[in-house]
């Protein structure tokens, strides 16, 4: 228990301590090491036993997120020092490296911590330590996404903390354990409670109506750090909106937290055939993913397990579609998908880790969306919800086509040759690496290990 | 023996400021009185802390007043012009904001009622309420960064006030959540100074 107790703070100050990065030359290779080692401890948590040790809490979910949040905080800090390359020593890079390693830290600490307050503190601070990694190209457009996300998440996040008030009212305690093996009376205060942490940390995580930071914020962010928002970032919001409903656990909480999941995707199913703007697409992208995501959660069982291949599947695919998405716009100079054309010609490598990664996050066979989304619907069919089902599935193909046909379409369209600047290798690299994890996912399932 | 109705009169002051920071045009006013509102709020929990000799209460008054009133507002005043004529926020009808105000006021005390009988009544709590919906109000109404960050001030004096309405939560937990609002505050006003009003893209839309 105390080995597994040093573990988790070693996990947890690695990243603090690549805050110090900063005041050196080598503030890269300093960057790049401490991550990677986050990593190995990473691992090493996550072959301990699931309960609590000390202040932390590991189990059958957590231990996943905290996986995805190593693995793309190691990826997109490689991947941010190629993209930023041009910036070389220069101070704004060294404080957003330094930056990254704080967001690393908050997004760790919120997952592994005991304690619902204290969880809260943790996702407010990962808005506290990400808005300035938006801001690092300092466009009139960055500031104003950055400052969206602010105001917009911190006011739904104040909603979210009213709601654990109201819970440490009626249970006593704040403690995970304690609140997710305690049962209570229905009431209206409980009611309350629970649609209050749905809306409040629904604001981080994606869900509609107070999703609206979300596109702006992914669209201006460095594409790393779209891909650490995307892949981890609000996965952790809808697992405190897990732990919220499974402590309240009333049907009517559960019907509207499946009324939230079914509404966000009609919208992102309105709006996505619109889209113009690359990373935009791959944001209302992720809402709709976050949404089945917290469907599996309240449906639970097989649904549970098909929310956690989506969780994985999901952030390392997105991952991958965020940074093909940054190198095409280094390459193309523009985020209009329109203007970018011809790229299987002009950019080969990006022309199959953006479609891979696209088919991945859209839920296309093999990869571990359509497996988990597999699992949700069959769940949602025995348990007497064919409709939403139905609606749903109708809803995931205009999707679908609607996100496929505009990738498809920057990557097989005929243009005259442009002759778009080479991506450095290293950009390349990891942008495959990550589009090749996210195929895995379905393949571990297969053989058992998962 | 402290008379409930001296406490009472302080929570009807913390709204008033909250209407007044609606109305205000001048923003070095505005950010004096949310420092008020805040100065307000920790001299009703000392006074309540001192009364029940609970030293967690006192602790929280004291940082409330040294990290929300004095540093925050330092912070923000640091940022704004020292012509006030420069900083001034122009919005517009007045007397239609003000009309809404009370609306949302009288809304918010009667939704009070209705919602959170269950836990008994409370005027701190039912003050909190108010201040909640006035501090979303003044984010969703402004276009000015400045008034936008007082009105998430006022939110979380709000969480306060409905925390010590409701229950008190633990003073690692009310600590905890000062200094995450100051933090957010450092990092905002980066991006407040570049351009103090939030502006509409082209490419920000859809």
């Amino acid at each position: 228990m105390i080995y597994g107790t040093y573990l988790m703070i070693i996990m947890l100050a690695i990243p603090v301590i690549s805050v110090v990065s900063y005041f050196f030359r080598h503030f890269r290779e300093i960057s790049m090491g401490l991550a990677l080692t986050t990593l190995f401890f990473t691992l090493l948590v996550f072959m301990l036993n699931s309960g609590t040790y000390s202040y932390f809490y590991l189990n059958n979910i957590n231990r996943y997120i905290l996986i995805c949040v190593s693995s793309i905080y190691v990826f997109s800090v490689i991947y941010g020092t190629g993209y930023h390359r041009k910036l070389g020593e220069s101070k704004h890079l060294r404080m957003h490296m330094s930056m990254m390693g704080l967001f690393a830290f908050t997004m760790l600490f919120s997952v592994i911590i005991n304690n619902l307050g204290l969880m809260w503190i943790g996702i407010e601070g990962t808005t506290a330590s990400s808005a300035l990694l938006i801001i690092i190209e300092g466009e009139p457009a960055d500031m104003e996404a950055a400052w969206r996300y602010i105001i917009i998440v911190s006011a739904g996040l104040s909603i979210a903390l009213f709601s654990i008030i109201l819970i440490y009212r009626v249970f006593g305690t704040l403690e995970i354990t304690v609140l997710l093996s305690s049962s209570s009376q229905p009431s209206q205060i409980l009611v309350l409670a629970a649609l209050l942490g749905i809306i409040g940390f629904g604001t981080k995580g994606g869900i509609f109506p107070m999703h609206s930071w979300l596109p702006d914020a992914h669209g201006r962010a460095p594409s790393e750090i779209s891909a650490m928002f995307s892949a981890v970032l609000l996965p952790i919001a809808i697992y405190a909106i897990y732990i919220i409903i499974k402590t309240i656990n009333i049907t009517l909480i559960y019907e509207a937290a499946t009324l939230f999941s079914v509404i966000t995707i009609l919208f992102v199913a309105l709006v996505m055939a619109s889209q113009r703007d690359i990373k935009r697409m791959f944001a209302y992208s992720t809402m709709e993913n976050m949404a089945l995501i917290l469907l599996g959660f309240v449906l639970g069982n097989m649904a549970l397990f098909g929310s956690i291949l989506i969780i994985m599947t999901h952030a390392f695919a997105k991952a991958g579609a965020f940074y093909s998405s940054g190198n095409l716009i280094e390459s193309y100079r523009t985020r209009n998908m329109i203007s970018i054309q011809n790229v299987l010609g002009e950019q080969r490598p990006m022309a199959y880790t953006l479609t891979l990664s696209t088919l991945a996050v859209s839920g296309a066979p093999p990869f571990g969306t359509f497996l988990g989304e597999f699992f949700i619907f069959s769940s949602l069919y025995s348990q007497g919800m064919g409709i939403i089902m139905a609606i749903l599935v109708i809803l995931l193909v205009i999707i679908f086509l609607s996100i496929n046909y505009k990738v498809l379409k920057m990557v097989f369209s005929n243009a005259p040759p442009a002759s778009t600047p080479k991506i450095s290798a290293q950009q390349i690299f990891i942008t495959g690496a990550t589009v090749a994890i996210s195929g895995i996912f379905a393949f571990l399932f297969m053989v058992g290990i998962l | 023996m402290i008379s409930q109705e001296l406490l009472d009169l302080i929570i009807a002051a913390i709204i008033l400021s909250a209407i007044w920071a609606q109305l205000g045009t001048f923003m070095s006013h505005k950010v004096r009185i949310v420092s008020i509102q805040s100065i307000l709020l920790s001299l009703y929990i000392i006074v309540i802390g001192i009364w029940g000799a609970d030293i967690e209460l006192v602790t929280l008054g004291i940082l409330i007043i040294i990290l929300r009133a004095f540093l925050t507002s330092a912070l923000l005043n640091s940022k704004l012009s020292p012509d006030q004529f420069v900083s001034r926020e122009r919005f517009g009808d007045a007397s239609l904001l003000s009309v809404v105000s009370i609306i949302i006021l009288i809304f918010s005390f009667l939704a009070y009622r209705i919602l959170f009988t269950p836990l008994g009544y409370e005027t701190i709590g039912d003050g909190g309420f108010a201040l909640l919906f006035q501090g979303l109000f003044l984010i969703g109404s402004r276009k000015s960064k400045f008034s936008q960050f007082l009105g998430y001030i006022e939110e979380e004096n709000a969480i306060v006030m409905l925390g010590l309405g409701i229950i008190s939560m633990p003073l690692v937990i009310e600590v905890s959540v000062l200094l995450d609002v100051l933090a957010l505050l450092i990092v905002s006003t980066v991006i407040i100074s570049d351009r103090p009003e939030t502006q509409v893209f082209e490419e920000m839309m859809g």
